[in-house]
């Protein structure tokens, strides 16, 4: 049923382990690319394309929650035409600048998945 | 046939109500409606409503002890976009001749929600990591006030003026004038966006209009409607500006090219000032200014009532809070009873020409999901 359809699931993670450190994993749709890549292909898959592992941030937010607690999110520009949104986080207290340079790191969602964040370039971890 | 005219307008207070049922709250509004367009149930051939936050068939739920002839029920969910696409879908059918005399009513109930920021589809990428509308919103607000090297105070004086506007409004329940300072003062939500930066999120409440082809039999002069436009988000997933309420621009192009008017003609507005940023956004985005000079316009005072071109005379959702299967349609019923004369002690004097705008729903890769804009003309 699902080949007469063509509809194909993703197989391929949204996230690339390489030399360079934590890569998020883009399509290539018709010379552009967009991140997240889809879910499901109808036909074609497109080829793959792997985000520089820093970028810019564009901008960000510090969300309050009524317990007190917070959190970092950001939207992050990558050489290529692509803006990606996620969490940040930092170790400390680091106040986020727009303009400044971070880098993809391996974060877990809320449902204890694999994922990605961003951390100021200068970290290490 | 003739073309269609808003005859009659219904709205119930809007607070938080969770004695009642949202059924009994669109009740309330269309039987207010009924009555002020001179009209009764077996008048209306088709209803359409729209509802967000409700279970299955919302308007069939809300007409059930009303009474109606059994015509046609169609029920709307375009977010907070959800009342304004119902009545663009009204107009079509009253255009067309379908139907000579239709209801439109817009309703929902937060306060069955428990509170806390609007939910949003949890599969949603960016849902799932953490995004919720005020932090959308806020990174809005971050990004302009970093382009155009403006401090939050900006930001804060949209809420003073909506909230003043608001103690005006006897249907706007929550509503408190606050100073700057107790806006900027108010609790964190999402830098720089505080509390009272952010519309109420658990409010109740309905509104409903009635329209018709036919000669009116209504209390107040019947509405001209301009222009009625929808449209829906461009896919976007590269470098965009944040700041340039993209939908909003490509909807206001549309609806002031259909109505025959610009910006300047324009004598009030309702806008969707679900965040402080949103207010000043759409100034730009409506043409009202040009890019960057939204909080000059707003200090100079030109948006507030007795200004030029007042903005949100209802105090907006900022004020009233935002049910948003209602919001659109309320809207609506201010801008009638504003060039009606039936405004109270909101009332933008001379009032002849009003433009409504909504936008709707946070999705990855798109500006907004929907946006709406009406031009009302007496």
């Amino acid at each position: 049923m699902q080949e007469a359809m063509n509809i194909r699931r993703r197989e391929r993670s949204h996230l690339r382990e390489t030399a360079l450190g934590l890569q998020l994993v883009a399509d290539r749709i018709d010379h552009k690319l967009q991140f997240p890549p889809s879910d499901f292909y109808l036909g074609e898959v497109p080829t793959e394309h792997l985000l520089a592992p820093i970028g810019s941030l564009y901008s960000f937010t510090l969300v309050h929650n009524a317990n007190g607690s917070c959190y970092g999110l950001g939207m992050v520009d990558f050489e290529g035409g692509v803006r990606v949104f996620g969490p940040l986080v930092s170790t400390g207290r680091h106040h986020w600048r727009i303009g400044e340079h971070v880098r993809v790191v391996a974060h877990e969602l809320a449902d204890g998945s694999g994922d990605y964040a961003f951390v100021p370039a200068g970290d290490i971890r | 046939m003739s073309e269609p005219r808003i005859i009659g307008v219904g709205i119930t207070d809007f607070g938080k109500f969770p004695q009642y049922t949202e059924e009994v709250l669109a009740r309330r509004a269309i039987i207010s409606a009924l009555e002020d367009a001179g009209v009764s149930m077996n008048d209306v051939e088709a209803s359409y409503c729209g509802n967000v936050f409700g279970s299955l068939l919302p308007g069939q739920r809300a007409l059930r002890e009303l009474h109606t002839r059994s015509g046609a029920v169609y029920n709307v969910n375009n977010a907070c976009s959800s009342g304004a696409t119902a009545l663009n879908l009204a107009l079509d059918a009253l255009r067309s001749g379908r139907h000579e005399t239709v209801l439109v009513f817009g309703m929902d109930q937060l306060s069955a929600l428990g509170g806390g920021p609007l939910p949003l589809g949890n599969q949603d990428w960016n849902n799932k990591r953490g995004m919720i509308m005020p932090a959308l919103y806020a990174m809005r607000a971050q990004r302009y006030l970093y382009d155009h090297g403006l401090s939050v105070e900006a930001l804060a004086d949209v809420s003073v003026k909506n909230r003043r506007h608001g103690t005006l409004n006897p249907i706007a329940r929550f509503s408190k004038p606050a100073t700057r300072e107790e806006v900027l003062a108010s609790r964190a939500v999402a830098d720089p966006l505080t509390l009272l930066q952010c519309c109420p999120s658990v409010v109740d409440g309905a509104a409903a209009v009635v329209l018709t082809t036919r000669p009116s039999r209504g209390k107040a002069a019947p509405i001209r409607v301009l222009a009625s436009v929808v449209q829906s988000g461009r896919f976007e997933t590269g470098i965009v500006d944040i700041t340039e309420a993209e939908i909003t621009s490509r909807t206001a192009a549309i609806a002031y090219a259909q109505a025959g008017v610009g910006p300047d003609d324009l004598d009030v507005i309702e806008l969707h000032d679900a965040f402080t940023i949103s207010e000043l956004l759409y100034y730009e985005a409506l043409g009202l200014c040009g890019r960057g000079e939204a909080p000059a316009l707003l200090a100079s005072g030109a948006t507030a009532l007795g200004g030029r071109i007042p903005v949100n005379p209802s105090g907006g959702l900022l004020a009233k809070g935002h049910p948003p299967g209602a919001t659109g349609l309320a809207q609506i019923v201010e801008l009638c009873e504003q060039l009606q004369g039936r405004a109270g002690e909101r009332q933008v004097q001379g009032a002849r020409i009003a433009l409504a705008q909504v936008t709707g729903g946070g999705i990855w890769g798109v500006d907004h999901a929907a946006c709406s804009i009406h031009i009302l003309g007496s």
